[in-house]
């Protein structure tokens, strides 16, 4: 399991505030999604393979790629079939095979796609969720919606830990481990995690927790840059919305 | 279990983390092999558990943002809006259609129905339309069924294993 994904560097766009980071990732997903043109969408996506590449190497930007190969594979060979309405560019007699429209549009999905993934990616590996999480509360998501989301992430590793503990049980007793093992397991699992349920919920109790807003412990520094980090994120993507 | 602890925000919190990592352990962690050497994640299996278990709002909130959070930790960052919205909605649909006639084998083969139609299609539509293209995502669609058919046939019976191995459990519902 690969819980984190964050790779420790000191590049650039780690450095990069994770408030702006997180208003640049959503708005360049929007403007490449929303990009009708095509040197736009190449530009985006030449962009964010770099920016990949700058932070956090060839090796993880490959592995990046390698993670979406097979349904890059999916598009090139599927998409430039879908119209058959416009100027041939391959046909087999007078029978049209791909036009110059729906080669268009294989390409510009190809673009936004490879472009959305590393993008996003990028923000994964460049920031620690309790970062991301802690931006999150910067923009006013509720207190208990943080500590449900920080809960969740803590019960994960252990929850994992856990069926591995009862799968490894099962090997031991039954001798080797097989599909009829599965379901026994599963409910032994969801058992144990859901006898955690009041548990929790007395533990929050009495740190008192009452579900009123509070404010967070971690909060951000004076930090020089972060307005220039900001316009940063927000004219970049607007410049490529603009450009048609 | 006294009614003002039933619906305490901190049980309510403890619930939705829970159930919500039960979600993603189940998509992330455990993937069963298949006979031509890929693997199937349990995500529907849980969802299916989780809305028939506790109801509509846990099941949205827990399917919808634990398998987000899986596609965020497992590199697929791009997927986790459509997951979210998928199964979520998977979730929301199949809790309202058990609840209302909980023993009745037929509003269990329209849930099944429902969470089948509303995975494989809602992949096709949302991933087609903001991420790969519908020809791409034509092939996904075969995938998509058999998984979210799994989900049910394993979820619903997995529902009601658990309920009889800790049978506190309804008391957590809100």
């Amino acid at each position: 399991m690969r819980s984190g994904t964050y790779i420790y560097k000191d590049s650039f766009y780690h450095r990069f505030d994770d408030r702006a980071k997180l208003i640049f990732t959503l708005l360049f997903s929007i403007a490449l999604i929303a990009s009708p043109s095509f040197y736009p969408a190449l530009s985006m996506m030449l962009l964010s393979i770099l920016l990949s590449l700058f932070s956090v190497g060839f090796k993880e930007s490959l592995l990046n790629f390698k993670r979406i190969l097979l349904l890059v594979i999916f598009i090139i060979i599927f998409s430039p079939f879908q119209k058959r309405d416009a100027e041939s560019i391959i046909s087999i007699g007078s029978f049209m095979l791909i036009s110059r429209d729906s080669l268009f549009s294989s390409v510009m999905i190809l673009f936004k796609f490879v472009g959305i993934s590393f993008i996003f990616s990028l923000l994964l590996e460049t920031e620690r969720i309790e970062d991301i999480v802690r931006a999150l509360r910067y923009f006013h998501i509720s207190y208990s919606a943080s500590l449900t989301i920080s809960m969740t992430l803590s019960l994960i590793p252990a929850l994992s830990y856990r069926y591995s503990e009862i799968r490894e049980a099962i090997e031991l007793r039954k001798g080797k481990t097989e599909l009829s093992t599965l379901f026994p397991s599963l409910v032994s699992l969801i058992v144990s995690a859901v006898k955690l349920i009041p548990e929790n919920a007395s533990l929050l109790e009495e740190r008192g927790f009452t579900g009123e807003e509070r404010p967070s412990y971690r909060s951000y520094g004076m930090n020089g840059f972060i307005f220039t980090q900001m316009l940063l994120s927000v004219i970049i993507p607007l410049a490529f919305f603009l450009w048609r | 279990m006294s009614e003002e602890r039933k619906k305490s925000s901190a049980l309510r919190i403890s619930l939705i983390a829970i159930t919500t990592a039960i979600v993603a352990v189940f998509t992330i962690a455990i993937r069963v092999p298949t006979p031509v050497g890929g693997y199937v994640s349990l995500c529907d299996v849980a969802v299916v558990f989780v809305s028939a278990t506790f109801g509509p709002v846990t099941g949205f909130i827990a399917g919808g943002v634990g398998t987000a959070i899986a596609d965020l930790a497992g590199g697929f960052g791009q997927w986790a809006p459509v997951s979210f919205v998928v199964h979520g909605l998977e979730a929301l649909l199949i809790a309202l259609i058990v609840r209302s006639k909980p023993d009745s084998l037929v509003y269990k083969l329209l849930a099944a129905a429902v969470a089948i139609l509303t995975v494989a299609g809602g992949y096709f539509l949302l991933t087609g339309a903001f991420l790969i293209g519908f020809a791409a995502a034509l092939p996904e669609v075969p995938a998509n069924v058999v998984q979210s058919a799994c989900g049910v046939i394993v979820g619903l019976p997995l529902s009601i294993a658990v309920r009889k191995a800790y049978r506190r459990i309804d008391e957590l519902k809100w």
